[in-house]
């Protein structure tokens, strides 16, 4: 018996099974309207910035008729983080980040990300989590692969023809292999075609990006098809088989991740951002109450000749960069405790093939958190060097001209990964090691397939 | 009497029938030692999940005491300075916490936690526990209710989906009717016996859960709302236990009544309370943040804000404040005149920004009930939405904590400028006061949905919920009457 032959004799068995149209039209259906989701939020997402932008340039063109009257004419600056080309496949972590920022150069630095107004959407609608594509990719694509493939041998054990099957000239782990990759095949390259037809439909189009997503979807397929492999070897009844498919699911894709989370917050809890503003307030009095005192305390250095930017303005800044040294230790701290609970987090979805997966299409989307903290990053250079340029024009003691004005530097996001960024990499990895693992504990009960 | 005697004893001894049979499946499902063991692995995983619930929200609501004690200060020692300039500093009030979200957080992580209250302008909550995560995040959602509204009904179905069909099953069934029982007393027997587990299983979360919240500030009206969340678990858990007996007699391969019965579940408990509220949202949008803000901006910052001398609208007020004193300069005035303006300036942003709340509000209430109408596909849509009302952690509730935190607001920042009108201020320069005791009498009281307005916004959801059982118990019957007429 060839492997061609049991590999054909699956297909046309599975052909058979009127539940397998139903299953595939369902995953049509459902993944239209996943990508169709989240395109929808893409537009939504770009006509908000499209508002933002149109905000901060009637600030600039208000501001420009003040340059020459002050110092310096910095006009406030909505930096935006705009979605990502394959960003209708996850939302991701996309609504957690501020996806704008203040920069108001002679602000405070608390003031930059403080996005009170950034989101207002239905809490209850958030709390019910997104369906977008990547949605459909981890929870239910594993429903449609495992209840294709959930009876790769428990369906010959009930029949009772597991010996007439063994007793031909092929071994049982061969068999067994081949059914599941002749089921893969018929499942798995159609959910695949749908997934990829559904994203470029939604915008989602960068061929690297299809690419990276294909890799994600097949490796994930591949995982469930191990597993359904696995509940092959044990389980002797269709029903046993069934539940303990079900359970596999409920564990991997909705239980285990859950837990896990609890853990991580259990062990290492999120710094209160409630505290923080509290003390970056409390701080923030504490610094202007002593420089009023100073201030009161010493009379105004006079120069001669005198400057044309008064030395005022020289000590107004000198108070701001006073403030800023004076709440950074509490930043610093508060950032260091985000970025601990965040490296917990990352380092669990390495043992979590649904979480991972989760990942690597966040990242494909743009959605991930690491993107988010990028441009945080950005907008805090940015904000550096617009008061850097301030500093400039008291140090030369010549005001800014409208040159300068008109020639400031505008933000925009800088992409720092590609599609098939480091952080895909290593979920693909945990994803195949979590394969792997499978396919050896399968490998290891091969011989339990012949029991009856 | 003695002719009426058989007419009783013949329902009295089908209801004797009835209980005997489901002693006989309690006994069953008891021996099934895989389902007894997810069945205590559910229990332990709920009871950690509620104990380490309500540790975090001890830890909350203290580091919130913390942080309201500390504005308290901030605010009381801004000292002796112009009323409207503590306006400007304004300051933050943290949500309560709600002890019945340790059993069923609802949307808590989704809401901020605090608001900062100042002049001219209403912010809405920030710091959502939800904010900064990763991947992983997006998989938050184990709690006691998670487990009952969607755990518990998988283990009834793996429980009772082959008490009635499947080769064994069928067998044994047509003895018992070839020996004179009755469908109805076979069929209803099942029922009670899943039911009852069911029942235990509520009861035992309950139980695991007590020790865990006791002592942690529940009221009386904490516990009333408490056994009205168990109430509704057992009636939606009851739709499961008559479904699953339903559809078992109505099939008599046990892998199609499997089949069913999970492409039921995997509706109603995981696809319809995420289809459903992204539909609704679908039907009625939610606006961006930034058109929201340049609706209000365009109404309220470009309207009168009591700091634009050029303002038409203060100009109107200047000419009434002129005519009814008659005087010709606001010098003149026995008011100040720049507290007239701030205090009508804050009316009138508080009436334009309330005005766009509500409009927001009405748009999350017209989802909601865009949501409710797809209870109709999934019980628990119904279910989820009484547990959150009940736990006081659904949006209603983050609503009065809002409604109750603007009214506050108001009533402070109009104290403020009440004192800028009643002190003429000399020469051009500020009226100056204590902040500590101008504002000592406007008190901050924290509001909460008292339990009868939220029972009769949710007789709605429990009539849903009664009209499952009924359906439910309807299939029952009908495959009851269908299995006595062909075993």
């Amino acid at each position: 018996m060839s492997s061609l032959s049991i590999a054909g004799h699956e297909i046309r068995r599975l052909l058979r099974d009127r539940a397998l149209p139903v299953l595939l039209g369902l995953l049509v259906v459902l993944a239209a309207y996943a990508a169709w989701n989240g395109s929808a939020w893409v537009g939504q997402r770009e006509a908000a910035i499209s508002l933002i932008n149109a905000e901060e340039q009637d600030a600039r063109d208000r501001s420009r008729g003040f340059v020459g009257k002050a110092p310096s004419v910095l006009p406030r600056v909505q930096p935006v983080l705009p979605p990502g080309p394959m960003a209708a496949l996850s939302i991701g972590q996309a609504d957690a980040y501020p996806y704008t920022a203040d920069v108001v150069a002679l602000g405070d630095r608390s003031q930059l990300l403080r996005h009170v107004w950034s989101d207002i959407g239905n809490p209850a609608v958030q709390a019910a989590g997104r369906f977008d594509l990547a949605f459909v990719i981890v929870f239910l694509l594993p429903l449609v692969i495992l209840a294709t493939t959930f009876d790769l041998w428990s369906r010959e054990c009930e029949r009772g023809i597991t010996a007439l099957v063994l007793s031909q000239p092929i071994a049982a782990g061969r068999l067994i292999a081949v059914k599941a990759l002749a089921r893969g095949a018929i499942v798995l390259l159609p959910a695949l075609a749908i997934i990829i037809a559904v994203a470029a439909g939604s915008g989602a189009t960068r061929p690297s990006g299809l690419a990276v997503l294909a890799l994600i979807v097949l490796a994930y397929g591949s995982f469930w098809l191990a597993l359904a492999v696995l509940i092959g070897c044990f389980a002797r009844r269709t029903t046993e088989a069934a539940i303990a498919a079900g359970a596999l699911w409920l564990l991997i894709v909705v239980m285990a991740p859950s837990l896990v989370l609890a853990a991580v917050n259990l062990m290492v809890p999120p710094p209160s951002q409630m505290q923080l503003a509290t003390a970056l307030k409390a701080q923030l009095a504490d610094t202007a109450r002593q420089q009023q005192l100073r201030h009161a305390a010493a009379s105004p250095a006079t120069r001669s000749p005198a400057p044309r930017i008064a030395d005022a303005v020289r000590v107004a800044y000198a108070d701001l960069v006073q403030a800023d040294q004076a709440i950074a230790p509490l930043i610093a701290a508060h950032t260091e405790a985000e970025d601990a609970r965040r490296q917990a987090l990352d380092r669990a979805r390495l043992l979590l093939p649904s979480v991972a997966v989760q990942d690597a299409l966040d990242r494909l989307a743009g959605s991930d958190a690491d993107r988010a903290l990028a441009f945080q990053q950005q907008v805090l250079a940015y904000w550096h060097a617009r008061r850097q340029l301030h500093k400039d024009y008291l140090d030369r003691d010549v005001p800014q001209t409208l040159a300068e004005y008109d020639a400031l530097p505008r933000f925009e996001f800088q992409d720092t990964a590609g599609a098939l960024q480091r952080g895909v990499l290593i979920d693909l990895a945990a994803l195949a090691v979590a394969t792997l693992l499978l396919l050896i504990a399968a490998w290891s009960m091969r011989r339990r397939l012949a029991t009856p | 009497m003695s002719d009426a005697s058989p007419t009783f004893s013949r329902p009295a001894s089908a209801v004797r029938q009835t209980l005997v049979v489901a002693a006989t499946q309690l006994k069953l499902m008891w021996r099934e030692r895989r389902l007894l063991w997810l069945a205590l692995t559910l229990l332990l995983l709920a009871g950690a999940s509620v104990t380490t619930g309500a540790a975090r929200l001890a830890q909350q609501a203290q580091e919130r005491q913390i942080v309201a004690e500390q504005e308290a200060g901030l605010w009381d020692s801004q000292g002796t300075i112009d009323p409207h300039a503590a306006a400007h500093v304004g300051r933050a009030i943290p949500a309560p916490v709600r002890p019945l979200a340790a059993l069923d957080p609802g949307i808590t992580d989704f809401v901020g936690t605090s608001v900062f209250i100042e002049g001219h302008a209403q912010n809405p909550a920030r710091h959502r526990p939800v904010d900064a995560g990763t991947a992983l995040s997006r998989f938050d959602g184990f709690s006691a209710a998670w487990a009952l509204q969607v755990v518990a009904p998988l283990l009834i179905i793996l429980a009772g989906f082959a008490s009635l069909s499947g080769d064994v099953a069928r067998e044994t069934l047509r003895q018992e009717l070839g020996s004179g029982a009755s469908a109805h007393v076979l069929i209803g027997g099942r029922l009670i016996a899943l039911a009852t587990a069911s029942l235990l299983l509520v009861l035992a979360l309950l139980a695991v859960s007590l020790p865990g919240m006791v002592g942690r500030t529940l009221g009386t009206a904490d516990i009333t709302a408490l056994v009205a969340m168990f109430a509704a678990y057992a009636l939606y858990l009851l739709v499961f236990c008559a479904i699953t007996i339903g559809v078992s007699a109505r099939f008599s391969a046990a892998r199609t009544s499997l089949v069913v019965l999970l492409g039921f579940w995997v509706v109603a408990t995981l696809l319809a309370p995420r289809v459903a509220p992204a539909l609704a949202e679908s039907l009625y949008p939610t606006p961006t943040a930034p058109a929201f803000r340049a609706a209000v901006t365009e109404d309220a910052e470009h309207g009168a804000d009591g700091h634009d001398p050029a303002d038409k609208r203060l100009d109107a007020l200047k000419a009434e404040m002129l005519a009814r004193y008659q005087v010709k300069d606001v010098d003149d005035l026995p008011v100040n005149f720049r507290g007239v303006a701030l205090e009508f300036a804050e009316a009138n942003s508080t009436e334009t920004y309330n005005r766009h709340f509500e409009r927001i509000y009405a748009t999350y209430q017209r989802q909601a009930i865009t949501q409710r109408a797809f209870a109709a596909l999934s019980p628990t849509l119904a279910l989820q939405a009484a547990s959150r009302a009940l736990a006081r952690t659904d949006f209603p509730a983050q609503l009065a904590f809002l409604r109750g935190v603007e009214d506050y607001r108001y009533r402070l920042i109009q104290a403020l400028n009440l004192e800028v009108k009643q002190h003429k201020a000399a020469n051009g320069s500020k009226h100056l006061a204590d902040i500590a005791t101008l504002t000592r009498s406007v008190a901050y009281s924290p509001q909460q949905p008292p339990l009868g307005h939220i029972a009769a916004a949710q007789s709605v959801n429990f009539a849903i919920l009664l009209a499952w059982v009924l359906l439910a118990l309807g299939l029952v019957f009908t495959s009851a009457r269908h299995l006595g007429s062909a075993p």
